[in-house]
């Protein structure tokens, strides 16, 4: 048992991707683990492999060579236990639909058949929005929510589908400072039980926020996220680190 | 107006195309939506132009080999053409990443040159052409009518058990790929549903106006609604209104009703946009 706790909730090896039809790697000799609840930051240049990384971590695309392993086995079966947050733009405004059908979408299963959701996967989604204090804008339309209510709403989403790890795609995106600070500390309560993986640009939001950070440029690389500064990360873009 | 109830007396045709009329309002109130918020018209125009293809082949087959197939009416050709090409559709979308319109594009005429080439080569002269290319909801007999509620039956029924995987697809098709959908199958159900709705509207406004009377109708709902379901609702309400009340209104007047329909439905499209426009303002 203890054995099986003390089991990474990531573990990644000598992974590489390409694309089809490309002749270079998308990424490669890519290794890292993710233990306990740590939250680790995603950083790294456009076009650097950060966005393929989240794919392959959610079994989207298949690697190459290695292997990817979430919750001890090949994500294909265990995604359902990752919550996945994308920018928000993801979701389609011109849909009529309100909150409350965004953040059952975490619900939606293989056997989800029929018009409605069972009373249990709405109370779920009621008490995801209740943790994200958005359990006020439930019927409250998609398309009239604000950036940051929206990530919110998202994040509820996620917790919805009882997710233990948290992917979050750049989460802070086109909100305004005080949004970001709320959202904050909304991942900070739940970091304290879930580990999060996220990425963002923001080198004050990672180091104030994490330990350990990704630097993913065609491979991935470990940085000290408490050191980083705007100096750092320029070395890293011109790849003087070595 | 008057005239159209005085001879509606005495002709059952004139009850038959309302009743036509608002059975199509049901399979256009439930899947309009879905065509409008996955932005699916133009897939939808190709379907219902490739169902000429079917109609042509109906209309050949009834009149060359009559002792096989002439029991086959040029609107079960359609049906089956836009059946078989649903699938196609479907996964063309899923798998082309680009030039998807010229794709569709080709496969619309290709529908539409068999159908005209079979017509062509088929003895004697064929009005079935017309009333499916420009509607002929004057004179919907009760087979048809049978055949509308048949269909209609079949995309309720589909569309009830589907819903929760339909509004998964239109919100956000990652996330539903995601939770175990199997998305390609799914959208394969749909543009089956579309195929059939598409089938049905012919009859009622016939090809070149169905595109009109499978997107107005569901735009107005999906403007006024802040939920799919009631968006539904609203659909088929604008759809029920707009089959009908024109219909009586042109009555007894050179006005054509399939064009009074679809005239009536943009003239409702343009005032609820300019009215939601000025409330916004």
């Amino acid at each position: 048992m203890t054995e099986r706790l003390a089991r990474p909730v990531v573990e990644v090896a000598d992974l590489s991707f390409r694309y089809s039809r490309r002749r270079e790697d998308a990424l490669s000799g890519v290794e890292f683990t993710i233990c306990g609840t740590e939250w680790l930051g995603l950083l790294g240049p456009n076009g650097g492999g950060k966005t393929t990384l989240l794919r392959l971590l959610l079994g989207q695309l298949a690697p190459r060579t290695g292997s990817i392993e979430v919750f001890g086995g090949p994500p294909t079966k265990t995604r359902r236990r990752m919550g996945y947050v994308p920018q928000h733009a993801s979701i389609d405004s011109s849909v009529p639909a309100s909150v409350e059908d965004v953040v059952l979408l975490g619900r939606l299963t293989k056997s989800s058949w029929g018009p409605r959701y069972p009373q249990r996967d709405l109370d779920l989604a009621l008490a995801a929005l209740e943790e994200t204090h958005t359990a006020d804008l439930a019927g409250r339309a998609w398309r009239t929510l604000s950036g940051g209510q929206r990530q919110r709403v998202l994040i509820a989403r996620a917790l919805a589908s009882q997710a233990d790890l948290l992917l979050l795609d750049e989460p802070t995106t086109g909100i305004d400072i005080h949004r970001e600070k709320e959202l904050l500390r909304l991942l900070e309560r739940l970091n304290d039980r879930l580990p999060i993986l996220m990425v963002s640009h923001d080198i004050a939001l990672v180091s104030h926020h994490m330990d350990r950070a990704l630097w993913v440029d065609r491979t991935v690389r470990e940085i000290d996220a408490r050191n980083l500064d705007s100096d750092s990360l320029e070395s890293f873009f011109h790849g003087e680190h070595s | 107006m008057n005239q159209f109830f005085t001879d509606a007396a005495v002709n059952p045709f004139l009850w038959s195309g309302l009743a036509a009329g608002l059975l199509a309002s049901i399979s256009c109130g439930i899947v309009g939506p879905y065509v409008v918020t996955r932005r699916l018209l133009f897939l939808a125009g190709a379907l219902a132009h490739i169902a000429i293809g079917g109609v042509g082949a109906a209309i050949y087959l009834s009149t060359v080999h009559p002792s096989f197939f002439g029991w086959l009416e040029p609107i079960h050709g359609g049906l089956a053409a836009a059946l078989i090409s649903a699938p196609v559709l479907a996964v063309l979308k899923h798998r082309v990443k680009e030039r998807l319109d010229t794709v569709v594009g080709a496969l619309w005429a290709v529908g539409m040159s068999v159908g005209i080439l079979l017509i062509k080569i088929t003895p004697g002269y064929h009005t079935e052409l017309m009333s499916y290319l420009f509607g002929n909801i004057s004179f919907v007999t009760r087979r048809d009518l049978v055949f509308l509620a048949l269909l209609s039956g079949v995309v309720i029924l589909i569309a009830t058990v589907f819903h929760r995987r339909f509004l998964a697809l239109c919100l956000d098709s990652e996330q539903a790929e995601l939770r175990g959908i199997p998305v390609l199958a799914t959208d394969i159900v749909l543009f089956l549903l579309i195929a059939a709705t598409v089938i049905v509207l012919t009859q009622i406004v016939g090809l070149i106006l169905v595109i009109a009377l499978l997107s107005l109708p569901a735009a107005i709902g999906t403007r006024l609604s802040t939920r799919l379901g009631p968006s539904m609702a609203v659909t088929f309400g604008v759809s029920a209104l707009v089959t009908t009340l024109p219909r009586i209104a042109v009555y007894g007047t050179p006005i054509s009703p399939e064009a009074a329909i679809v005239l009536a439905t943009a003239g409702l499209y343009l005032l609820v946009v300019f009215r939601r426009r000025s409330d916004e303002r």
